[in-house]
């Protein structure tokens, strides 16, 4: 009786086989992890997102006209990273406010040393169209009355604006207390 | 008789078996050690993230729902610069406010309408089983003996969980309906690993509003400081793996006081939430 034994070459090519399924399964990880680097910048954007319009809503509350200086278009990307902006409040920065141009940074740290999240925000503004008010059809309403308010939040900062994920907003304000 | 002739390995062939196979599993093994601190990383992120969306989503509904009535709806923030020892285990920084709930109306609020407290729980030592949570209290409208209350402003102190079990006094307490999750305190808690939350408040025009400084447990009559247009809640707080690790090496009880690798070790794994809450003209404008 002659037991058939596995030779080394058998051996190796089980072992490479191994190594091939084990490699595959694990550059998977990479995939998770970025999906769940995603998931938590998208959660961050939508909760800064969220603080930037009430912020902009009580600016405005205060005194409408800060909305005549928002640009009409969507403005032209312009922050690459985020040092030396300017802190309007909370997470909200203010490095090119005057084209629309904010930042959103969420940090941690006794001396906000640690940056979780920084992305840029594109605001701009377009007129509030076909709604109906005292039982009459309105096309258009005129910015003193009425805006509409357009919020492009796009991170991370660091890469290029066309490779960034990107979150649009938007919200309609109206002027009640004219 | 036939010879049985085994091929066996010999010990060249085993060696070099067991070489490939222990690059192998360095290799994978490194990959994997990485990969799992990534993943624990990033769980503790999302867990830390969950539980401040909690609390900040609860805290700015109820904040959206404030109510307002001129002089007679109190809107309290206390903040104060040192912290009382006569306040016990209440001295965190507190907001208490009136909202309109979606509470059941029950035997002690017959109305939508409620107290709303909120306040991190000042521990002295980390045993204490409500160290480093946020806790939430509602008050209905009727005081414990079942008549009304007189006012809006109707707890003489303003604390989370007041009952006469905590603080003495001669005043009729006030009926608290949230859930007792204690044995003799009426309070929630909302989330744990708390290490620290604070409010700013804002007027129409974005100054801040300077917050009730005062070292007194009874709050003034009337509106107790000015009602605001805006505010900012900022939350601080860990994953419970980091929690438990920060305290084995000596974390303090008031995280603000931490120094050195302790104080290193918190910074890294505490994370900051803000949340701007929008609460808008109430009437505290029309005046």
């Amino acid at each position: 009786m002659i037991l058939k034994k596995f030779n080394l070459i058998e051996i190796a090519l089980a072992i490479g086989i191994l190594a091939v399924g084990l490699t595959s399964i694990v550059s998977l990880f990479p995939i998770g992890l970025q999906e769940t680097r995603d998931s938590i910048g998208q959660n961050y954007s939508s909760e800064t997102a969220d603080s930037m319009l009430a912020y902009i809503a009580r600016e405005a509350y205060n005194d409408w006209n800060v909305l005549a200086s928002v640009p009409e278009g969507k403005p032209i990307s312009s922050l690459t990273d985020s040092s030396g902006w300017t802190h309007l409040e909370g997470n909200i920065y203010g490095p090119d406010a005057g084209n629309g141009v904010y930042g959103l940074k969420v940090s941690s740290g006794d001396n906000d040393s640690i940056t979780d999240f920084a992305g840029e925000v594109l605001l701009w503004k377009s007129k509030v169209q076909n709604i109906r008010a005292a039982n009459e059809d309105i096309d258009e309403l005129e910015y003193g009355d009425a805006i509409a308010l357009h919020l492009e939040i796009s991170w991370p900062i660091e890469r290029n604006y066309s490779q960034r994920k990107k979150n649009t907003f938007y919200l309609e304000l109206f002027n009640y207390d004219q | 008789m036939i010879n049985k002739i085994k091929k066996c390995f010999t010990l060249i062939e085993l060696i070099v078996v067991m070489a490939i196979f222990i690059v192998l599993f360095a290799i994978i093994s490194s990959f994997y050690n990485t990969a799992h601190k990534v993943i624990s990383s990033s769980d503790e992120h999302t867990m830390i993230f969950e539980n401040a969306k909690i609390a900040l989503d609860l805290m700015s509904r109820e904040l959206q729902c404030v109510y307002y009535e001129n002089g007679k709806t109190p809107f309290w923030h206390w903040k104060p610069d040192t912290s009382p020892s006569a306040w016990g285990n209440y001295r965190n920084e507190l907001l208490a406010f009136v909202s309109v709930t979606n509470f059941s109306q029950n035997d002690d609020c017959t109305s939508k309408i409620s107290e709303i407290k909120y306040q991190k729980y000042y521990a002295t030592n980390h045993s204490d089983s409500k160290d480093g949570w946020l806790r939430r209290s509602v008050t209905g409208n009727k005081m414990s003996d079942g008549s009304d209350n007189p006012q809006w402003n109707y707890y003489n102190n303003l604390i989370v969980g007041y009952t006469t079990d905590l603080i003495a006094g001669t005043d009729t307490p006030v009926a608290s309906f949230t859930a007792t999750s204690d044995s003799n305190e009426s309070y929630q808690k909302v989330i744990p690993y708390v290490t620290d939350l604070t409010f700013t408040c804002f007027d129409k025009e974005g100054n801040e509003i300077t917050p009730d400084t005062t070292a007194s447990t009874d709050a003034d009559a009337g509106v107790i400081t000015e009602f605001p247009y805006s505010l900012e809640v900022t939350l601080k707080l860990m994953d419970k793996n980091s929690w438990r690790k920060w305290i084995d090496i000596g974390g303090n009880v008031n995280p603000q006081n931490d120094t050195g690798n302790i104080k290193t070790f918190r910074e890294k794994h505490e994370r900051t939430f803000k949340k701007t809450v929008l609460i808008g003209n109430r009437g505290q404008y029309d005046n």
